[in-house]
């Protein structure tokens, strides 16, 4: 009876310990997450070089953490060191959290040109978690690029029927595949809704020029380019394809004009220089066309 | 000889080691440059980048909300079971020994 009475003893004892217990670590895991919510609110408000010190002060203390990991990878990315971006998220992979999965697995898509990598990863993000619609759309860009156009139209028209709030991107990337699958009046349907859902994106004026010039409606495609060009003056893209579009036609000085403002804007733009080097070679200009197509060379040995 | 070694067209000493995916030009380590797994030769390449540049925007977006909750969560399972253990063999220790 004795013994009995002891073992129920120790038991509560035992019990008591581990609630105990438990009560510091739920304390230690409320304060982890409030300064993990402290970071997060300074990376929404781009203040990138704060959330590094915050993340800097406590490097000790979370060393390893895959939530803390995931934060400087992105604050890493953000400033435009991809490689250590894609370190760190690869080091957070362990706890399978969907949204690092999504993350390394843009990285290997964008930055590393690394299919294999990229689609594992973003099949697993893309099924479940707060990452799942982005993760979607991206997979979906990547089949695109594969040439898997109906994989591609297949998971872009389910992010967008469960409600993914990037609706121009995503009428975009399905002109895209209406090109791709030789439908230009389907892309150009595509791409127009892509423009009234947001007017500021010049992704979508130029494959509405493309969609036009696959119908060989030259006017429609230079008149589309030149309302982006008045719409993005800026925009090297823009400059370079009126650029391009113009010297096709003939147009030899007007497209010159456009390829050096293209290389005004950015001038390690290799693309403009191949463009300009072309236009300088149909003028028979040996020289220019020599300078611009080594300066192209370097630009891109330099990327 | 049965095999016949095939030399990069543009430097014709080095041997070949890839094709141009495209026009299907021999290219040597140095030629041959890599997207999305496939080799091409430098103007291949460059029109297959032309092709796909910056039609489509894709940008990685920053996704706050974590695995707190799932966190808190195991945390709590794991002592809420292991604290229901322990008051349960208590429980059952003092049954005993009122018997």
């Amino acid at each position: 009876m004795e013994n009995s009475f002891a073992i129920a003893v120790l038991l509560i004892i035992i019990a008591a310990l581990l609630f105990a217990r438990y009560l510091r670590l739920a304390g230690l895991l409320r304060k982890k997450h409030a300064f993990l919510k402290q970071v997060s609110a300074c990376i929404i408000k781009n203040s990138f070089t704060e959330a590094e010190d915050l993340l800097d002060r406590k490097k000790r203390e979370y060393e390893n953490d895959p939530a803390v990991n995931y934060l400087s990878g992105y604050i890493r990315y953000r400033q435009n060191r991809p490689a250590e971006a894609l370190a760190l998220f690869l080091a957070a992979e362990r706890y399978k959290d969907p949204r690092v999965l999504y993350s390394s697995g843009y990285l290997y898509f964008h930055n590393e040109e690394d299919p294999g990598e990229a689609m594992k990863r973003l099949s697993k993000a893309s099924s479940r978690g707060a990452a799942a619609l982005r993760a979607g759309y991206t997979l979906g860009l990547l089949n695109y690029v594969m040439g898997n156009t109906k994989s591609a139209e297949r998971i872009i028209l389910r992010t967008l029927a469960a409600g993914a709030d990037n609706e121009a991107e995503i009428e975009n990337a399905l002109g895209l595949i209406s090109l791709k699958e030789n439908d230009p009046d389907g892309a150009i349907l595509r791409f127009k809704k892509s423009i009234l859902q947001n007017d500021g994106e010049p992704d979508a004026y130029l494959n509405l020029a493309d969609a036009h010039a696959a119908k060989h409606e030259r006017a429609e495609e230079l008149a589309m380019l030149e309302r982006a060009e008045r719409l993005h003056p800026g925009n090297k893209h823009i400059r370079l394809k009126l650029g391009e579009v113009l010297a096709a036609n003939g147009k030899i000085e007007e497209a010159l004009v456009h390829l050096t403002a293209a290389i005004e804007l950015d001038p390690g733009f290799s693309l403009a220089y191949f463009s300009r080097a072309g236009v300088y070679k149909k003028n028979r200009e040996a020289d220019k066309y020599r300078r611009d197509y080594e300066k192209a060379l370097s630009c891109r040995r330099r990327n | 000889m049965i095999f016949e070694t095939i030399y990069c067209e543009s430097h014709g000493n080095r041997i070949s080691s890839a094709a141009c995916f495209d026009c299907g030009k021999r290219l040597c380590v140095e030629c041959a440059k890599r997207s999305f797994g496939r080799n091409y030769c430098g103007s291949c390449e460059h029109a297959e980048r032309s092709k796909q540049r910056r039609r489509y925007s894709d940008k990685l977006v920053f996704i706050a909300e974590g695995r707190e909750l799932r966190e808190k969560g195991a945390l709590l399972l794991r002592y809420a079971a292991l604290i229901a253990l322990s008051l349960a063999g208590a429980a059952a220790a003092l049954l005993k020994a009122l018997h």
